[in-house]
């Protein structure tokens, strides 16, 4: 994402306000423990300067493998975008293990990890594990320093909600257990002239591959529509392929594909992935330079909605990986058609599933949706308005007991004093039953205002926001200028 | 969505259900300090079937040392016919000596009741009843009771006490 996803309006913290202005142009680092070697640069390292990693695929424990592998892929790609490592490809891992007897998902000791490090000419390793239990998923990845054979950093995400939003936390969790601050990347590919690409069909993940093989001819033919590149056709790539004893579908590693672009006499090979995690896509698409065989861009996509709203995304994606900006009627497309009207109906279960609940208990809805802080104030207000209103209720049925008994006593006394004394105090009660009467048809409004805005709220609620935790909300973050934590509240303006 | 309408009748009805009652301050001994002393009947309407019976109470409202008493209701005899009169309870409060209780209905419209200390220096203040009456009704219809001027209330010393209001009463046949 180019936009700035987050303002930060407001810093309670426990020092006066500081502005803190994020430096894009280089990649900080936030401190760390003690035992992990921080990675820093002041400014775009060029690749042989950065260090090499690998990441292993993850223990599965409890998800469908596609997921898992989809998810483990956009760590790897956001791990090569970050332009702080330098990205090993998976699929020479694949073959050291395979070589060694091994599966990936098989190997998860340190020593394991270290050896294929070894093997692999690798100076870092990330592996780690994905499980669910019940409706939480709990990630956890560790950073083993292959000449050590320690591992030096481990981070932990937990996260309930539809497996869709764990592929932000993914993206989180790239930069995170890199020890690097997450910023928004720009390549540095030449925007200008043309360059010559051959694109490698996607790898399905969790889709089949003739969807697959269908988005990428579509993200083809709007490369060639950008006019930045001049495309290999098609035919000619799968010939030099069936030469060289490659198939399409096979060939989806950085060795193959620099091999068969350097026989092409292509600048740049294009590769990636499509992967399905519940109703939620993933594009994951790497542009790698044939001669230096290095990541030159990569760019990823996260997707809600039907397969064939991806189409849109994928145009999009394909501008963006020539560095250009999507034409207006792509952007159009995307806001009025296909994902916007197809998230509202594929949001409408879970729609319904939160306005069900919030429609019991105000704010529960809006708990399941995550978006604690409006659950929190829908469950207060309507808590106190209730409370409010129950006492109002009380104070009125006592009020109204009352004057009608001294009224009672008024009728039946012979005696002026008494019959003015009584009358006063039913007179009084009286008055007071009408101000808890008044007091009952505001709280009463009140509740039930906020019993709509808490219903209507939890129906309007966007599953997408869910999925990308654009939230108001609230949370604790370690400020490093002012070596000291600070409460945030965030919204999302976009 | 079902629960809609249910919600709606729900909130409609937690927002209507709390009417004010309607109390009518209506004590008919409930008056002015500038209507005092005064005598009026008490209920200031009864209410009873025709043929049926309707008992009415004669009130002096805040007498000081009121030694007797001279009612003369009047009446359409043709509507109400007096059944019965009995002395109230207000006299009775003396500790000096027992009242005596006369009464004369003409039978033609007009009731004097007469109630009195025997001797001077004898008599009660505040509010009370001196008289019962019980009418029995003729015909439907509301039939007016007056005071007449003839009227009047005596201290215990035989000097008149100034009467500021004399309340009329009704009797509703239906």
């Amino acid at each position: 994402m180019s936009q700035i996803k987050h303002i930060i309006l407001f810093i309670f913290a426990l020092t006066c306000l500081s502005a803190q202005v994020a430096d894009t142009a280089a990649v900080s680092v936030p401190p760390q423990d003690d035992v992990a070697a921080p990675l820093t640069m002041a400014a775009p390292l060029s690749p042989d300067a950065m260090p090499t990693v690998a990441v292993l695929d993850f223990e599965n424990n409890g998800l469908p493998v596609y997921e898992v592998e989809s998810l483990v892929e956009r760590l790897r790609s956001t791990v090569s975008s970050t332009g702080v490592v330098r990205l090993l490809d998976r699929k020479i891992l694949e073959k050291i293990l395979e070589e060694q007897g091994l599966q990936q998902s098989g190997c998860t000791t340190d020593e394991c990890a270290a050896e294929v490090g070894q093997l692999l000419g690798a100076q870092y390793m990330i592996g780690g594990a994905i499980g669910k239990l019940g409706d939480t998923y709990t990630v956890e990845a560790r950073w083993v320093s292959v000449s050590t054979g320690a591992t030096e950093r481990t981070e932990t995400i937990t996260y309930e909600g539809p497996v869709g939003g764990l592929v932000s936390k993914m993206e989180d969790l790239g930069w995170q257990i890199i020890g690097a601050q997450r910023v928004e990347l720009e390549t540095v590919v030449a925007d200008t002239g043309t360059i010559t690409v051959a694109i490698l069909d996607f790898e399905p993940r969790g889709i089949n591959a003739l969807e697959a093989q269908t988005l990428t001819d579509r993200f083809a033919t709007e490369i060639n529509s950008t006019g930045r590149a001049v495309l290999v056709d098609r035919r000619q790539m799968t010939e030099v392929m069936q030469e060289q004893g490659y198939e399409q579908a096979g060939c989806t590693s950085e060795e193959c594909a620099a091999e068969v672009g350097a026989l092409l006499g292509v600048e740049f090979m294009i590769n990636g992935a499509i992967g399905k995690l519940g109703d939620t896509y993933t594009i994951d698409v790497k542009m790698f330079n044939v001669q230096t065989g290095t990541a030159e861009r990569t760019k990823n996509v996260t997707y809600t909605g039907p397969v064939d709203g991806m189409i849109t995304e994928i145009e999009i994606l394909a501008w963006l990986m020539m560095g250009l900006e999507p034409p207006d009627y792509l952007v159009e497309k995307q806001d009025k058609s296909g994902e916007r009207l197809t998230d509202v109906l594929a949001n409408f279960l879970l729609n319904y599933k939160a306005t069900v609940r919030s429609a019991l208990v105000p704010g529960w809805g809006q708990l399941y949706y995550k978006d604690n802080t409006m659950a929190g104030m829908l469950m207060g207000g309507g808590a106190l308005m209730g409370f409010m209103l129950y006492n109002a209720r009380n104070n009125y049925k006592s009020s109204k007991a009352k004057a009608i008994e001294f009224h009672g006593l008024y009728m039946d006394a012979t005696k002026l004093v008494d019959l003015r004394s009584y009358k006063a105090t039913s007179k009084d009660h009286l008055s007071d039953t009408k101000r808890a009467n008044n007091k009952i048809k505001i709280y009463g409004t009140l509740l039930g205002l906020t019993y709509a805005t808490n219903v209507f709220h939890a129906y309007m609620l966007d599953k997408s926001q869910l999925a990308s935790g654009n939230f108001p909300r609230f949370e604790l973050a370690f400020n490093p200028e002012l070596n000291a934590p600070q409460l945030r509240l965030s919204i999302a303006l976009d | 969505m079902r629960w809609i309408k249910p919600l709606c009748t729900a909130l409609a009805l937690l927002l209507t259900a709390c009417e004010i009652p309607n109390l009518l301050f209506d004590n008919v001994l409930d008056v002015e300090d500038s209507d005092v002393p005064g005598i009026t009947f008490n209920p200031g309407v009864a209410e009873t079937t025709v043929g049926g019976t309707a008992s009415v109470k004669i009130y002096v409202m805040e007498v000081d040392n009121l030694g007797g008493v001279h009612a003369q209701v009047q009446f359409d005899y043709t509507r109400l016919t007096v059944t019965s009169v009995a002395a109230g309870t207000f006299l009775g409060g003396s500790t000096v000596s027992a009242p005596i209780f006369i009464y004369e209905n003409d039978g033609a419209g007009t009731l004097d009741i007469n109630t009195f200390y025997m001797g001077a220096g004898n008599g009660v203040s505040g509010t009370g009843d001196i008289a019962t009456i019980v009418f029995t009704t003729n015909t439907a219809g509301q039939t007016y009771l007056n005071f007449t001027e003839q009227t009047e209330m005596v201290d215990a010393d035989d000097n008149p006490i100034t009467i500021k209001s004399k309340a009329r009463g009704m009797v509703v046949a239906k």
